[in-house]
């Protein structure tokens, strides 16, 4: 096994599972893990504070059993996946959970978590879904109140050059994972997007130094490496939270290479930089978050930017069709892929749109799609070849 | 999608149309259709013919999202059509199949069958054309990420200027400061794309007709307390639905004759319903394609004492200044339209509010309908059924979506509203 795919194995087993042997490590030396549902609470808070943000899927669940009888059968499958973890025990490990009002499913999750579980740390936050000033004044507000929170409730002091700190380290994560993408944009990339996305998933599920020099020391071996070739098409992958590279993977079995995506555990994790030297570093993650990093579809009017960032990344990646998906009853994402849909499909670019579940299920019946799919692509391709 | 170009779009000719015929023949037959009623069919018909004359002299007028305030856009002289008036309309004019229709075509061009009817219903009637265009549009992302997916396909569909009115998911002082600001900013955003100015002593006048409008509204459902209840179950449906105006002297109108006919009823010793057997809490949206409140009085001698959508905590907008009437319309905001105040945070604050009621209002039962479409209340069920386990309060969870018959139908609704109240009687 070469260096790069024993890096690889590595990034696959901590993607591929809750608990892993990084945050075992820390949790030996001591060190505290907060989980976060959801991209909106920002990760350099708690690592200002010495503290591990996790980031929480509910990757290995079996079936929602445990969380059923608090939801419903149109609530999203991935908080009824992840309320099922929590009452089995997997999230036992965490000293903290801060839920806040990503969407009218997840917002709920704090709602079932503080009534039933006794995780000792629990926070809401109640995040904008507005950009601008003034809205960025309000959160910004609401990180100062989670900033003391966890002051108290660690016993830790969190002084801004510890947050500016915490900034450039993670910034230094979104320009390595930013050489990724810029390696798949090569027409023989040297990883696949079930790789790719994997490594972004790390990127939330272990501390942010020990990642970036596995980084360090992935990068320049993949760089050396054989491309992959002979792929029938380069798709970018848009849509709610996908933490599952068997998706990916299912496209890449059937010959599609996913160069690039809009998702949150993807490219919108590491497109854009925080400012390092801002005089109130808070007021500077405020802003990153609501108007800097590239929208979920949660933040609203931002249709235009998500669109102009589709179309930016499939010129920059040569992507061939766009995949729409969204999780079963997210009506936000459903109503962006709606608009998604009309504007590439005006501007010649193939879509399909996906519809799916948390877990990966119902495999044959989106094989048969994806064929379909990629046959339009390939059809397409041969009409407008000047031959 | 472009939209159709129609000479007089539904709303107008069909919806507005209706309400002119229910004056027109009020007027002929006096006494034909109660005080109430027709003061809020007059309401109604005022706030649409102020849209109608807007439309037809080429003048401003706005889309609004659900819960604002209206006073300044009154203040304003700017006409207002809530996104919500094409199935309200639809609803008063017994056109239940312009709303399938309108669902039909929102969910062939993308919408999913699983979101929320509220705003599927305006996006179907866009894409045929059956809205008029307004100047600007007041969205939001409130109540519910539903407003969110509807707004950021209607934005796309029209394209006229969109101003996102944005409130956090807090109710504290500090958000009410906020709401005051954000609503400047609204204010300043219509001046800018409509050319109309706010004038402060206007915008008194107004605050002071709602502060009016809500003192007898207040008294009104202060009188649903008394056991047996005097009113009717379907008052609730006209104060909630006169809320949606006010500021407007109909909307003053109609509270004051709903007061005036509720201390009458009190003073003959009228009942809602000769042997009152249960005092309901609503507590969520009703079902709005079919008058099940007159069902359950008639049916099973059932008075809904209150409901979540007419139930309001006394907030008067003190008028002193320009910036004391901005921070009181936010804190009535916050806490006045049902999905605004309670279904917009957290759980805490839906229960606390609906044992708060249940107790006030004297109820010996509970119906919770958990509209299908929001996707945050199976886990507010969740945690309801359990406190009114524990407290001793028999529920109904009776999921169906408000808006939408094809769902779940009113036979259904009514059947499932039948096993329960037999199985209470038998305890």
């Amino acid at each position: 096994m070469d260096e790069a795919a024993e890096i690889l194995l590595q990034f696959s087993q901590v993607s591929s599972s809750i608990y892993n042997l990084s945050l075992k490590r820390w949790q030996d030396r001591g060190g505290k893990i907060v989980g976060l549902v959801c991209s909106y609470v920002p990760e350099e808070l708690f690592t200002a504070a010495g503290i591990l943000p996790f980031r929480l899927r509910a990757t290995g669940s079996l079936d929602t059993s445990q969380g059923d009888p608090y939801a419903g059968a149109f609530t999203c499958s991935y908080v009824r996946h992840l309320l099922s973890m929590a009452f089995s025990g997997a999230y036992d490990f965490l000293d903290g959970i801060v839920c806040f009002n990503s969407c009218d499913h997840a917002r709920r999750v704090y709602d079932i978590w503080s009534r039933k579980l006794t995780t000792p740390f629990q926070h809401y936050i109640s995040v904008p879904h507005k950009g601008g000033a003034d809205q960025v004044a309000v959160y910004r507000k609401e990180l100062e109140v989670l900033k003391k929170s966890l002051e108290s409730s660690f016993g830790v002091s969190i002084h801004d050059e510890d947050l500016r700190q915490a900034i450039r380290v993670h910034n230094q994560a979104r320009r390595l994972q930013k050489i990724i993408y810029d390696l798949k944009a090569q027409e023989s990339p040297p990883l696949s997007g079930a790789e790719t996305l994997s490594i972004l998933i790390a990127g939330t599920a272990m501390p942010k130094e020990e990642y970036n020099l596995l980084l360090k020391k992935l990068i320049p071996v993949l760089k050396a490496r054989t491309g992959t070739s002979g792929y029938i098409a380069r798709l970018m992958v848009a849509g709610s939270c996908l933490d599952n590279p068997a998706y990916i993977q299912v496209f890449e079995e059937l010959g599609a290479l996913i160069v690039t995506d809009l998702l949150c555990f993807g490219a919108d994790a590491c497109w854009s930089l925080i400012d390092e030297t801002s005089a109130d570093p808070l007021e500077a993650l405020a802003r990153y978050q609501l108007d800097e990093r590239i929208p979920c579809a949660r933040m609203v009017g931002q249709y235009p930017r998500r669109l102009g960032f589709i179309k930016d990344m499939v010129k920059t990646f040569n992507v061939n069709g766009v995949v729409c998906e969204r999780m079963k009853f997210c009506d936000i994402w459903a109503a962006e892929n709606l608009l998604f849909k009309r504007s590439l499909q005006e501007s010649g670019i193939p879509v399909l749109s996906l519809e799916r579940e948390y877990m990966l299920g119902n495999v044959g019946q989106m094989k048969t799609r994806i064929q379909a799919f990629l046959e339009t692509i390939t059809e397409g391709k041969k009409c407008h070849s000047p031959g | 999608m472009s939209q159709p170009r129609l000479a007089r779009p539904w709303y107008l000719s069909q919806g507005v149309g209706h309400l002119k015929q229910v004056v027109q023949m009020a007027e002929c037959n006096p006494g034909a259709i109660p005080g109430p009623d027709l003061a809020f069919v007059k309401l109604n018909l005022a706030a649409a013919e102020k849209v109608e004359k807007a439309v037809e002299g080429g003048q401003p007028f706005v889309w609004l999202n659900i819960s604002l305030p209206t006073e300044p856009f009154l203040a304003m002289d700017l006409p207002y059509l809530h996104i919500g008036d094409y199935m309200f309309s639809a609803i008063g004019a017994g056109r239940i199949e312009a709303i399938t229709e309108a669902l039909d075509l929102a969910e062939s061009i993308g919408s999913p069958s699983t979101a929320c009817a509220f705003y599927k219903i305006p996006i179907g009637a866009i894409a045929a054309g059956q809205y008029p265009t307004p100047s600007v549009m007041i969205a939001g992302s409130h109540p519910c990420q539903q407003a969110i997916a509807g707004w950021e396909v209607m934005g796309e569909l029209v394209k006229a200027p969109i101003f996102y009115f944005e409130p956090p998911t807090r109710n504290d002082e500090a958000t009410v400061d906020y709401l005051a600001e954000e609503l400047q900013r609204m204010i300043g955003y219509l001046e800018k794309h409509t050319g109309k100015k706010m004038e402060v002593d206007r915008l008194r006048e107004v605050v002071e007709e709602s502060n009016q409008a809500q003192e007898l509204s207040l008294e009104v459902s202060e009188m649903r307390k008394a056991v047996p209840c005097p009113l009717k179950s379907s008052f609730l449906n006209l104060t909630s639905g006169g809320r949606w105006h006010m500021g407007m002297p109909e909307t003053t109108a109609l509270f004051r004759e709903m007061h005036f006919e509720a201390v009458a009823r009190i003073k003959r010793g009228d009942r809602a319903v000769p042997q009152e057997k249960f005092r309901v809490l609503w507590y969520d949206l009703g079902v709005l394609f079919t008058p099940i409140y007159d069902w359950l009085e008639k049916e099973w001698g059932a008075v809904v004492a209150m409901d979540l959508t007419s139930y309001n905590p006394e907030i008067f907008v003190d008028t002193s200044s320009y910036e004391s009437m901005l921070k009181g319309l936010g804190r009535r905001f916050l806490n006045y339209e049902a999905m605004q105040r309670v279904n917009h945070g957290l759980a805490v604050r839906f229960i606390d509010e609906f044992v708060r009621v249940y107790s006030d209002y004297k109820c010996n039962l509970a119906v919770y309908s958990g509209h299908y479409a929001d996707k945050g209340r199976p886990v507010l069920l969740s945690i309801l059924k359990e406190v009114c386990r524990e407290r001793g309060i028999p529920l109904l969870a009776l999921p169906f979506d408000s808006f939408d018959p094809r769902v779940v139908s009113e036979k259904h609704i009514q059947d499932k509203i039948s096993q329960f109240f037999s199985t209470i009687e038998l305890l």
